[in-house]
């Protein structure tokens, strides 16, 4: 049985479109990442889920029981916010406890749920200091504490991870996939962060100006992105971009543009001697470099250029190369790097190309 | 640095010279009295702690104290529920809400004299508003100021209707406080719309209250005109305020030294109650 | 469901506005009513009269109350706002070895309650032979610890280098003040300006205490006097008097009202 559906859910806000056509099923004990940049919805979504805001039209259910015109507090969710939203006048305790002492659970039991999510989470020394008194982390556990001890049937998270620093952040987005594979609970997670998405999320939806892009595995999204918003959202560092034009050459498939030349072998649909404008894309860890004297004509899959930027992170490096008016950055393992000045040649694998139309989407 | 130093010397001293002759002077005199017979025709005399054993054994004083506890005892709590409850109805967007706010601040800017003057006619047993309207829901007229029972409840609820716009905006202010996160947070949580009040929004509100329980105290013990010109103090002194016998002490009976050993004994019994208002208040933390 | 809770609460909203309101509507009213009406609860009388005011101007100096509470408000206003302007000024923006001092007086000055002082003041605006002048109701009130704790807390955000800057230029202290940071400050100084004219307009202990004479009185005391010593009469003739003292301040009010509100909820917090 399905634990959450959102069945065509439509948000305005007067005039506003804030939420187009979404429509999902997310499977029990799933991990639902909702990812896009601001203004994507994803948080409207996830509120109208909580309750806290109205939906224009369409259905929420939750474990098959419509939930579309109930308050909040009757819909068993927990959410974790993106501030954490802690009592600030109450122990740690106290915040943990609330929601269970306002259903009248009893004593005995509250006492119990408290000490165990106090332990996973480390919060027992905690329990008798008040929110001030804690740093941002602790906080958040915290945050997380009070839904955990509800036992709910869905955990709404709210960006929760953004207002902690770096080595937080990765830290606290183990610890949170450790305790969802743990507990099983149903969880719809919006975040504007794409490794926070990719790393946590069983599958993800990419949002855009309130529409779906896409849904899938992180894998899929990864290999198989259906238009260029995805396509650049998602994997880091960010997929190479290049407006260009798909026409045929001596029988085959050739992508130009502005002086660079590529020959693709896949088989378009073109009427010869056409020209289509696309996008090319390719990922920076596809491209492959190679030294070159600058003079040699390449070869039909390979441009030539100028390295103008080595960035080395330690474990693999960001190259930076200019090929006519193109900027491409190839991502490769630390090892014999070309130098800034150099010529380079980038060989643009066939097989790791994607195609855009102008509207996007991507080409087969 | 010298010449900044001689212009603030300079510029500080009118104010210096205000705040000697009638700030610390005053203070340092109302001390003295204490110890002094005086009815300002004749000299001063030294009169020991005779004021102050006066003072102890005074039936008229200690039921003054009384009657102001009697008075705080309404009129705090009323101030407390009303205040509160307005700035809950007003904190929301609302069509007109700039005209609400004026509406229920329009008495405090209003003198104490006219406040007094409106409600004496207001609460008069023949001919008073209030009595009129009782009689169209067959109510008897009741004597409002005239009956012992009434008379100090009847000024309290007048006093809590001049004040309470006051603190009203300062219940808005805090209300703005209460982080929209922990309130959707709380309702996620199954809280009611009681449940919220209780348990979030009222404990957010304690510093607030804090403040409005020691104004309306500090106010309160201060309490002259209402008494002076409603009912003169009776009936049956059930509305002599301290102050009200302050004043009576000084230009009624020309008693200066006893008059200064009320003021003392005022502003010490005020001391004390604020500071265990606050140890008592302030010790349910809030932020 | 929800649309009956906002009726319910608009429904709630006018009945505790009118509350607020009503008694002053029923006061006006009663002031235009001859004496037979007085107390039926019909706001629009049924044969208006301009009696009330009549008698009550003939029978007690209004007018002067009237003009005397004017130019005791305007004066301590004016008072409070230069003088006070000049000691903020000094406590914020100069360095000398007083301030501290000066600032903790200040602030522990408002803790006193005004009775612990009143008899005192009151012996030496007697010895000082001041009694029925109007330096007994305008000096004690020529500076205001509030207004100046105020002023204080926004001339300390004024920046510095205006300051340092105008000295340069060779400015005194005193055209610093009144040049630069005057311009600078006039929502403070209109805050300022509005509770202390309000006090000082509503203000009716001090006088009662001070001023006999009937012709320098001022109009809250003059009315105090007025309805209490048997003048008045009928309610009417004594809301009549009232009315003189409480219509500027409505009409002020209704302009105004985001500013009184502001500016007498400030001051009553910081005191």
């Amino acid at each position: 049985m399905p634990s959450v559906a959102f069945e065509h859910v439509y948000k305005r806000f007067g005039a506003t479109r804030v939420v187009e056509d979404f429509d999902i099923t997310v499977a029990d004990g799933e991990l639902l990442v909702l990812v896009g940049g601001s203004g994507s919805g994803k948080s409207t979504i996830l509120r109208m889920l909580a309750g806290l805001e109205q939906v224009t039209s369409g259905t929420i259910r939750i474990d098959d029981r419509d939930v579309t015109a109930l308050p909040s507090r009757e819909r068993d969710v927990a959410m974790v916010f993106q501030d954490y939203a802690l009592y600030p006048h109450m122990t740690v305790r106290e915040n943990l406890s609330l929601g269970l002492r306002l259903r009248k659970v009893p004593r005995r039991e509250i006492d119990r749920r408290v000490e165990w999510a106090g332990s996973i989470l480390e919060l027992v020394p905690l329990l008798d200091r008040k929110p001030k008194e804690l740093s941002g982390g602790q906080r958040q556990r915290v945050a997380m504490g009070r839904a955990m001890v509800r036992e709910p049937l869905v955990f709404l998270f709210d960006e929760p991870l953004s207002n902690l620093d770096a080595g937080l952040r990765a830290q606290m987005r183990i610890e949170i996939g450790v305790l969802q594979r743990r507990l099983k609970t149903t969880t719809v997670y919006v975040t504007h962060d794409q490794v926070e998405a990719m790393t946590l999320g069983d599958r993800i939806v990419v949002l855009a100006d309130g529409r779906i892009q896409q849904v899938g595995q992180p894998i899929e999204l990864y290999r198989a992105p259906v238009n260029k918003f995805v396509a650049g959202f998602i994997g880091t560092p960010r997929m190479n971009f290049v407006e260009g034009y798909l026409g045929e050459e001596l029988g085959a498939t050739t992508f130009s543009a502005d002086g660079a030349r590529v020959k693709l072998t896949r088989a378009l649909p073109l009427a010869p001697g056409s020209s289509t404008a696309v996008t090319l894309g390719v990922r920076p860890e596809d491209l492959q470099l190679s030294t070159s004297d600058g003079s040699a004509s390449p070869a039909p899959d390979t441009l030539l250029g100028r390295v103008v930027l080595v960035e080395r992170l330690g474990g693999t490096s960001h190259v930076h190369v200019d090929v006519g008016a193109h900027r491409l950055m190839a991502a490769v393992s630390d090892g014999a790097l070309p130098q800034v000045g150099d010529h380079v040649a980038v060989r643009v694998p066939s097989d790791r190309v994607y195609l855009f139309a102008a509207d996007g989407r991507a080409l087969p | 640095m010298r010449a900044e130093e001689r212009s603030g010397w300079l510029l500080a001293a009118p104010y210096s010279a205000f705040l000697a002759t009638f700030a610390l002077y005053p203070i340092a005199f109302a001390l003295v009295l204490v110890f002094l017979k005086w009815d300002l025709v004749t000299a001063p005399a030294f009169a020991g702690l005779d004021n102050v054993r006066l003072l102890a054994v005074d039936g008229r004083f200690w039921q003054a104290v009384v009657t102001m506890f009697v008075f705080l005892s309404i009129h705090i709590p009323l101030q407390i529920v009303t205040a509160l409850g307005l700035a809950l109805a007003l904190n929301r967007p609302l069509a007109l809400r700039a005209f609400w706010r004026a509406a229920f601040f329009l008495p405090v800017v209003i003198s104490g004299a006219v406040v007094a003057i409106l409600w004496s006619n207001l609460y008069a047993t023949d001919v008073g508003l209030i009595n009129h309207l009782l009689a169209r829901f067959g109510v008897r007229p009741v004597s409002w100021l005239t009956d012992p029972v009434t008379a100090m409840p009847a000024i309290a609820v007048m006093v809590t209707w001049k004040n309470v716009g006051f603190y009203v905006i300062i219940y808005l202010a805090g209300l703005q406080y209460v982080p929209r996160s922990c309130q959707e947070a709380i309702e996620i949580e199954g809280a009611t719309a009681w449940q919220r009040f209780r348990y979030l929004t009222l404990p957010s509100l304690l510093p607030q209250t804090l403040l409005v329980v020691t104004l309306s105290t500090i106010n309160g013990f201060q309490l002259f005109i209402e008494p002076y010109v409603m009912t003169g103090g009776g009936p049956l002194r059930r509305t002599y305020s301290l102050v009200l016998y302050l004043y009576t002490n000084a230009f009624g009976y020309q008693k200066m030294g006893y008059a200064a050993t009320i003021g003392v004994a005022l502003a010490l019994i005020i001391g004390v109650v604020v500071v265990l208002q606050r140890r008592l208040i302030g010790t349910a933390d809030a932020q | 469901m929800k649309t009956l809770g906002r009726v319910a609460l608009y429904l709630a909203l006018t009945l505790a506005a009118l509350t607020f309101i009503y008694p002053f509507l029923w006061m006006a009213s009663t002031t235009l009513k001859p004496p037979l009406e007085v107390g039926t609860l019909a706001l629009v009388p049924d044969h208006m009269t301009l009696d009330n005011y009549r008698t009550m101007w003939a029978r007690a100096p209004f007018g002067r109350a009237l003009l005397n509470s004017a130019l005791v408000a305007t004066t301590i206003t004016a008072a409070v706002l230069v003088f006070g302007s000049i000691t903020a000024y000094a406590i914020a923006r100069l360095r000398f070895r007083g301030r501290p001092a000066l600032n903790a007086v200040t602030m522990a000055i408002l803790l006193v309650p005004g009775q612990l002082t009143l008899i005192p003041l009151y012996t030496l605006i007697v010895q000082l032979g001041w009694i029925d002048t109007y330096a007994a109701l305008i000096v004690p009130y020529l500076f205001n610890a509030t207004a100046i704790l105020m002023l204080r807390q926004f001339f300390l955000q004024i920046p510095q280098s205006l300051i340092d800057s105008a000295r340069m230029d060779g400015m005194s202290e005193l055209r610093i003040l009144f040049t630069i940071f005057w311009p600078l400050s006039r929502p403070v100084l209109a805050i300022v300006a509005i509770f202390t004219f309000m006090g000082s307009w509503n203000e009716v202990l001090w006088p009662l205490l001070v001023v006999r004479d009937q012709h320098l009185m001022t109009l809250p005391q003059l009315l105090t006097v007025f309805a209490l010593g048997g003048g008045a009469g009928t309610m009417g003739v004594s809301l009549a008097s009232a009315m003189v003292l409480v219509v500027p301040v409505v009409v002020a009010y209704a302009f105004l009202q985001r500013y009184f509100i502001e500016s007498m909820a400030g001051a009553g917090i910081k005191g």
